[in-house]
């Protein structure tokens, strides 16, 4: 069993709104995650990981900030921060701060710098090298650490082949799209007497 | 290198107003034209000369089995697979969301092997817990119409052909209760197949499989009787068989698709606008032209008389529809046609004498004739939906704010503190797991609301402009504030595809959902729209159409409308 990547893109928007973000966020969730999906990176679990992060209150939402002791002090939201990257609201050519589920960022920074390419370097080591992907020594689990300090630094276009893309969702994500459909229930409203009445379908 | 659908086309006669174009009342006075997609699938297979057979037919005395339909075309095969099944009367239901269905089907990407149809059939039959995989493109599934099925089971059994007022009165021998395409339930996402070439336009999987499905319901019956009366029972005489299409039940669960789906919608309704405009440029009329409009504006007075609804706001519409059409069949006997641009000035009378009904039947059926000039315009309604994500953050909040002047002027003009212009709500039930819509005023529902009202969003977007710097640009206010993201997107959208957007307000109370229905299933090529209340229609699909081993020897367009008997 697997999913498709427009199943799994819904499905994150959802779930995004269904953990309290507003919808154009929750939309930005959901491009993440098929990108990433699609680039054969976890999207899926990092997602599933930041909303029960939030959920469990282990870490402080941020914006992006200037100042500098804020930007110590707090972790910041990949998707807002991956929004305000896509923005241009703040360059991506220096120190992003600590980034909770930084993997959820990568599609943002690699739109920002598609032009000019990139790596993309979380806790000194370089994970991901924008038009090229995951770094030759690690592995895809590797980019599922909880958070870390983010930057980003130039790099010519590699002339090394993209890596292939993929078409489906796993099976092994089945746990973090489970995780997911919770929080996308939270969307859902409870019926309500008035809308029982109303509604399509009788047989005749 | 720009797409078809970015390309820009300047045609004498401007394209109608979106401010005019976009209202929900006109939305839902659609009729299906020659782009619509039914039509645009039946004319390509035609075309390309695609071959189609039934190698699986395996059925049980009681009516269940499965069934193979194959389609083979220049470059690629598909393959319908029809489970039927043995479904007690108290499981039957139209709803989308439903445990048990009368037959269930995949349209398969090529040619199943025996081990695809045994994974299928312990899959499609679930439905909501049932997966599909890459292989599939869409899943469906379908009740039968009892008092029809039964009726020509019986009839065909006693060697009699069933009643033709009958047929004509109900049209189907099932209802889809939903197809499902681009991704649901594990089938193979869009950007799969939408690169090939006969996929070219919108929902073409979906319209396949529907035909398909149409000819199994025909071979169900039939094998259904010969069971019954072995050598005695007769078959479906093929004047009555063109008279059955496949019936479907849509409700809220459909609606708000027109308003998720922006760019798609502009490439849908900017094809027709443009092929109507394209049409009205006609600088001289061809004599062939106008007298196949002529006749066409009688079939589709026929089709008017035969449209049955019990609802009321139907029968008035459909009143309009035959008063209009009797009133353009008067006009057109004193038509200039042979002046320059007659069909511009036929358009003019239409606008200025016709309901919005009558209207937008006759642009459908100004269409008709003008297959050479206007169908190219199919292959432009498709968009990559993907692309109209990003937010271009650079532009100023000046050049925002003129966006939503020049393009959401009928939403800022709305008065939001008046109860009525913010009466609905729509949201998602935790019950059915489809669309509802709610009385906000009434019910405590607004933390579940989703984001189904542009109108008003873009009022609020623009009272939130009102004090910042027009210079500044929108990457520092997007951050300030992500409650208007998704607003934004659909501003920017918008302004590069003015038909992106209803321009109507989505949550008054006036709003009626089937206006939205109609506008989609027009564009799908449905007809007999027949609501059953304000939120959910029946309407029927493929109903005149030739049969697979038909389309060679027919003309699938001239098949949307009755025939005029005999003088």
């Amino acid at each position: 069993m697997s999913w498709s990547l427009s199943e799994a893109a819904s499905l994150a928007v959802k779930a995004t709104r269904g953990a309290g973000y507003p919808w154009g966020l929750a939309q930005e969730a959901g491009y993440a995650i098929r990108w990433l999906q699609a680039n054969g990176a976890p999207g899926v679990a990092a997602l599933a990981n930041h909303l029960q992060g939030m959920e469990n209150s282990r870490y402080e939402l941020a914006y992006h900030s200037k100042d500098a002791e804020l930007k110590k002090s707090r972790i910041n939201c990949p998707i807002k921060m991956g929004a305000a990257i896509m923005d241009r609201a703040i360059p991506v050519g220096n120190e992003l701060g600590q980034v909770y589920q930084p993997v959820l960022l990568i599609p943002f920074i690699s739109h920002a710098r598609s032009n000019i390419g990139a790596r993309i370097i979380f806790n000194g080591q370089s994970i991901w090298k924008v038009g090229s992907g995951i770094s030759d020594h690690f592995e895809h689990e590797d980019l599922l650490s909880d958070f870390a300090e983010v930057s980003v630094v130039s790099a010519a276009a590699s002339s090394k082949r993209r890596d292939s893309q993929c078409s489906r969702v796993p099976y092994s994500e089945g746990d973090a799209i489970a995780i997911l459909e919770e929080f996308a229930a939270r969307t859902h409203a409870p019926a309500t007497e008035k809308s029982r009445m109303f509604g399509a379908g009788s047989p005749d | 290198m720009p797409t078809r659908t970015q390309i820009q086309e300047i045609p004498a006669v401007s394209l109608r107003d979106p401010d005019v174009v976009m209202k929900l009342s006109r939305m839902g006075s659609l009729h299906q034209s020659r782009l619509s997609f039914m039509r645009v699938l039946l004319r390509r297979l035609k075309r390309d000369k695609w071959k189609f057979d039934r190698p699986v037919w395996r059925f049980e005395k009681n009516g269940t089995g499965v069934a193979t339909y194959r389609a083979c075309g220049p470059e690629r095969t598909y393959t319908l697979i029809a489970f039927a099944h043995d479904l007690p009367s108290e499981k039957r239901s139209d709803r989308v969301i439903a445990e048990a269905w009368d037959a269930t089907f995949v349209l398969f990407d090529g040619e199943p092997s025996p081990e695809d149809i045994e994974r299928l059939s312990r899959n499609v039959p679930l439905q909501e817990a049932g997966r599909i995989s890459q292989k599939e493109l869409t899943l469906s599934r379908a009740n039968r119409s009892v008092r029809m099925f039964d009726h020509v089971v019986e009839n065909l059994a006693a060697g009699k052909q069933p009643d033709e007022r009958f047929v004509e009165q109900v049209g189907y021998l099932m209802r889809t209760t939903a197809v499902y395409g681009a991704g649901k339930f594990g089938a193979a996402d869009r950007e799969i197949w939408a690169g090939r070439t006969e996929f070219s336009s919108s929902f073409q999987p979906e319209m396949l499989t529907v035909w398909l499905i149409r000819s199994f319901t025909l071979d169900l019956v039939e094998h259904l009787a010969k069971t019954l009366a072995p050598g005695k029972a007769a078959t479906i005489s093929p004047k009555l068989r063109w008279r059955f299409g496949v019936g479907n039940s849509t409700g809220l669960g459909m609606a708000p698709f027109l308003i998720n789906h922006p760019s798609l919608i502009h490439t849908w309704v900017n094809a027709r606008e443009l092929a109507l405009a394209r049409v009205r440029s006609i600088e001289i009329a061809d004599p062939i032209a106008v007298a196949h409009f002529k006749q066409l504006v009688q079939r589709a007075r026929l089709n008017a008389d035969q449209w049955n609804s019990a609802h009321p706001s139907q029968l008035e519409k459909v009143r309009q529809l035959r008063d209009d059409l009797g009133r353009c069949e008067a006009w057109l006997s004193s038509w200039k046609h042979e002046n320059t641009r007659p069909w511009d000035a036929l358009y003019r009378w239409i606008e200025e004498a016709l309901n919005e009904e009558g209207q937008e039947q006759l642009v459908s059926l100004m269409l008709e004739p003008h297959g050479e000039l206007i169908d190219d315009l199919a292959d432009t309604m498709q968009a990559d939906e993907l692309s109209c994500h990003i937010i271009d953050a650079t532009w100023t909040i000046n050049a925002l704010r003129d966006a939503l002047e020049k393009n959401y002027g009928w939403a800022l003009q709305q008065d939001y503190s008046d109860k009525n212009a913010t009466a609905r709500l729509w949201y998602v039930s935790q019950e059915k797991l489809e669309p509802r819509l709610a009385q906000r005023h009434d019910e405590p529902l607004e933390d579940y609301e989703l984001p189904l009202a542009p109108g008003r969003d873009a009022a609020r977007l623009m009272d939130d402009l009102a004090d910042l710097d027009g210079n500044e640009t929108l990457a520092q206010f997007l951050m300030n504030h992500p409650e208007h993201r998704h607003i934004v997107r659909r501003v920017q959208i918008v302004t590069k595809y003015p038909y992106a957007e209803i321009r109507d307000n989505t949550i008054a109370a006036e709003m009626l959902p089937i206006d939205l229905l109609r506008c989609k299933l027009s564009f799908f090529g449905a007809t007999k729209f027949d609501p059953r209340s304000d939120r959910w229609v029946r309407i029927n699909m493929y109903q005149g159409s030739p049969f697979p081993d038909e389309l060679a020897e027919c003309d699938p367009d001239d098949m949307a409308y009755p025939v005029l008997e005999s003088p």
